[in-house]
């Protein structure tokens, strides 16, 4: 394995961050999940899970959705495309990684 | 940024995979589905029995009130929807309205067909069948 094809150059330093990698994970197996949802999934404060979902936001990766149900206010998080294409990049490297093998290319 | 050593890569992994699992588990949209197939059968099985207008109208009112409800429940209910929810929720929701449609149209347009058992026995069935297929594919797993 060669020192530039070792996986851990394709992770995604957006990404890696403990608590944003598990509100990706969470948000990657769905269409789209309630804020509280995650929350609750990923045991963080709103205030935590706002401040992860901000910089999430900002790298492209999030997309916010607000609603009602009824009287109340809702928000739905979901992965955008490029969300989605980070991430399961990032979980390729990760196999590789744990798989001890280089990545593939493409 | 700290690289991975296997062993954590190895249960971040483990943790995609339990999210995975974790987000399947929301049985909002397939209740919706279960009350939406089994209320379109019942208004179509009651068509035959409905003696009169009014109890088509009846039949009509226990139909919305349990699509309202059902529709209420899955948009209070829904904490998470599974990837790919939409085209597969979608799929059901419009074979279930082109088949109700194609249905009352058929009613309405040939005549004798108010009280016949033979017509409204089969569009109960095939009313009910994509809602049904639709709650077994969100089916909580």
């Amino acid at each position: 394995m060669t020192a530039a094809g070792h996986p851990r150059h394709a992770l995604d330093e957006v990404i890696h961050a403990p608590v944003r990698f598990s509100v990706m994970a969470t948000l990657a197996a769905a269409e789209e999940a309630e804020f509280g949802f995650v929350r609750d999934g990923v045991q963080v404060s709103d205030s935590m899970l706002s401040r992860t979902v901000a910089t999430l936001e900002r790298a492209g990766y999030v997309e916010v959705r607000k609603g009602y149900v009824g009287k109340r206010p809702r928000t739905w998080l979901l992965l955008s495309r490029d969300g989605r294409r980070a991430f399961d990049a990032h979980v390729a490297a990760l196999r590789a990684i744990a798989e001890g093998r280089a990545l593939s290319a493409g | 940024m700290t690289a991975p050593t296997p062993e954590s890569a190895a249960a971040l992994l483990a943790e995609a995979d339990a999210a995975r699992v974790r987000d399947g588990a929301s049985p909002a949209a397939s209740a919706f589905l279960v009350t939406l197939g089994c209320a379109s059968a019942g208004f179509s099985l009651a068509q035959p029995l409905a003696g009169s207008e009014r109890g088509v109208g009846a039949a009509a009112t226990v139909f919305a009130l349990a699509v309202l409800g059902a529709t209420a429940a899955l948009l209070g209910g829904r904490g998470t929807t599974r990837a790919g929810f939409s085209p597969r929720f979608g799929l059901a929701m419009g074979l279930w309205g082109a088949v109700l449609a194609v249905g009352l149209a058929v009613r309405l347009t040939v005549p004798g067909l108010a009280h016949d058992w033979s017509w409204w026995a089969p569009l109960a069935v095939a009313v009910a069948a994509p809602c049904l297929v639709g709650a077994w594919r969100e089916r909580p797993r």
